[in-house]
């Protein structure tokens, strides 16, 4: 073994029947086991995706058909029902209501809003159930939102207190040197960011991630200047 | 459209960007529209399939990881696994899961052997001409027609043993050569 992280091969047993699936050719049973094996396996795992990645150029004997215009109509229509036209509207994504919101919630209550009821007069998707919980003394709260339609519910931490004046920023702790931001966390897009690209290959099992109290927008300065409200360090599921 | 622009839209599809959802699918939807013909070779099978596909994309977007692949051979496999899955199911095939590996070659690569995949498609090329021609043909037909075992010995006119064995051996041979 080495410790480059290159080596993905496995074992001749491993290698074909990798192989065999990619090609497809096995049975869906058969089909079912490797799928589990990937999942248990991250070395197996590697060794399918390298034939993948190995036999993606036979891809090219696929020529281009364009689909019928109903076919995404109905993949729309599937994902997010008739009414609703854009993601990016809706309360989810405002900041007035995030603001006004923390005028209502009290330090201690946990406080269930219809937010969407407000928004859209007339015909209305069903609308989401929004929470923020929280205690007294911690400098987070968590935002509940659950979606009555896919039975979805989403977690998002934020800053306590009032949004405008303080924002919780994602920081990659080094083995040594200053953190490196990665963000700060906003309520608008679910708790998921997007590691910006040049930071992607630093994180990895045993990375140690921290959030931070910052002022509102995250820090000034681009060093953690606030108080740490949680830290820990990545593992693989 | 580049293969970043691809990674892209992906990742903005991974926070629920509708747009780029949509753009995504207009610029990659002739591909996959194509895989699920050729694969189900029935055309309301495949626009159904299409749309199975697009929800997958949607919802697994988040799952894409940098540096896993390029995005068009995911956004493939998504692709063919779909299409795959939905044709076995159609015709089931005999169980093959607890067939017997008798078949390795001593010339097998041994597992602790170096890879750096570069280049892949290059490398693949030059590893498909070191098979015997028709050998070459079966795995690329498997793969690009989604055949299973039964389909190419239908195909190749020989029986489901010695296929399997062929492509096995072929299997190995490219790993084999993909590794020197």
């Amino acid at each position: 073994m080495t410790s480059s992280g290159q080596n993905q091969g496995g074992g001749p047993q491993d290698e074909i029947l990798a192989g065999e699936y990619v090609l497809g050719v096995l049975s869906l049973p058969a089909r079912r086991l490797v799928e589990q094996r990937m999942v248990q396996d991250a070395r197996f795992a590697r060794i399918v995706q390298r034939w993948q990645a190995d036999l993606s150029s036979f891809n090219s004997d696929y020529d281009e058909q364009v689909p019928p215009s109903a076919v995404f109509a109905q993949i729309e229509r599937r994902l997010f029902g008739n009414m609703e036209q854009s993601s990016r509207s809706g309360l989810w994504h405002s900041a007035v209501f995030w603001r006004s919101l923390s005028f209502v919630t009290s330090a201690v209550a946990i406080v269930a809003l219809f937010y969407a009821a407000t928004s859209i007069p007339g015909r209305q998707p069903a609308a989401p159930l929004v929470a923020e919980l929280s205690a007294p003394g911690s400098s987070i709260n968590l935002l509940a939102s659950y979606d009555i339609a896919s039975g979805r519910l989403r977690m998002t931490p934020v800053a306590a207190g009032r949004p405008e004046e303080k924002s919780l920023e994602l920081w990659l702790v080094p083995e040594s040197g200053s953190p490196l931001s990665l963000g700060v966390l906003q309520a608008g897009i679910d708790g998921e960011m997007l590691v910006p690209a040049d930071m992607r290959e630093r994180i990895a099992e045993g990375s140690t991630l921290a959030v931070t109290l910052e002022p509102f927008g995250g820090s000034p300065t681009g060093q953690a200047t606030g108080p740490i409200v949680a830290s820990g360090s990545a593992r693989r599921l | 459209m580049q293969s970043n622009e691809v990674e892209t839209l992906i990742n903005r599809v991974a926070i629920g960007d509708r747009q780029a959802f949509a753009l995504l699918y207009r610029v990659t939807s002739p591909k996959l529209f194509s895989i699920c013909l050729r694969i189900l070779r029935d055309r309301a099978e495949a626009e159904e399939a299409l749309q199975e596909i697009y929800i997958k994309i949607w919802q697994r977007a988040k799952t894409f990881a940098v540096g896993a692949g390029s995005p068009s051979s995911w956004l493939a496999s998504i692709a063919r696994n779909h299409s795959i899955d939905t044709i076995r199911s159609r015709k089931p095939v005999a169980e093959d899961i607890a067939d017997q590996y008798d078949l390795v070659d001593e010339t097998v690569a041994s597992p602790e052997q170096q890879v750096v995949i570069i280049d892949e498609g290059r490398r693949i090329a030059h590893c498909m001409e070191q098979l015997d021609a028709s050998h070459a043909r079966a795995v690329r037909r498997a793969y690009v027609e989604g055949l299973s075992y039964l389909e190419l010995a239908d195909e190749l006119q020989a029986p489901i043993n010695t296929v399997r064995t062929w492509l096995r051996r072929s299997l190995m041979k490219l790993r084999e050569c993909m590794e020197r």
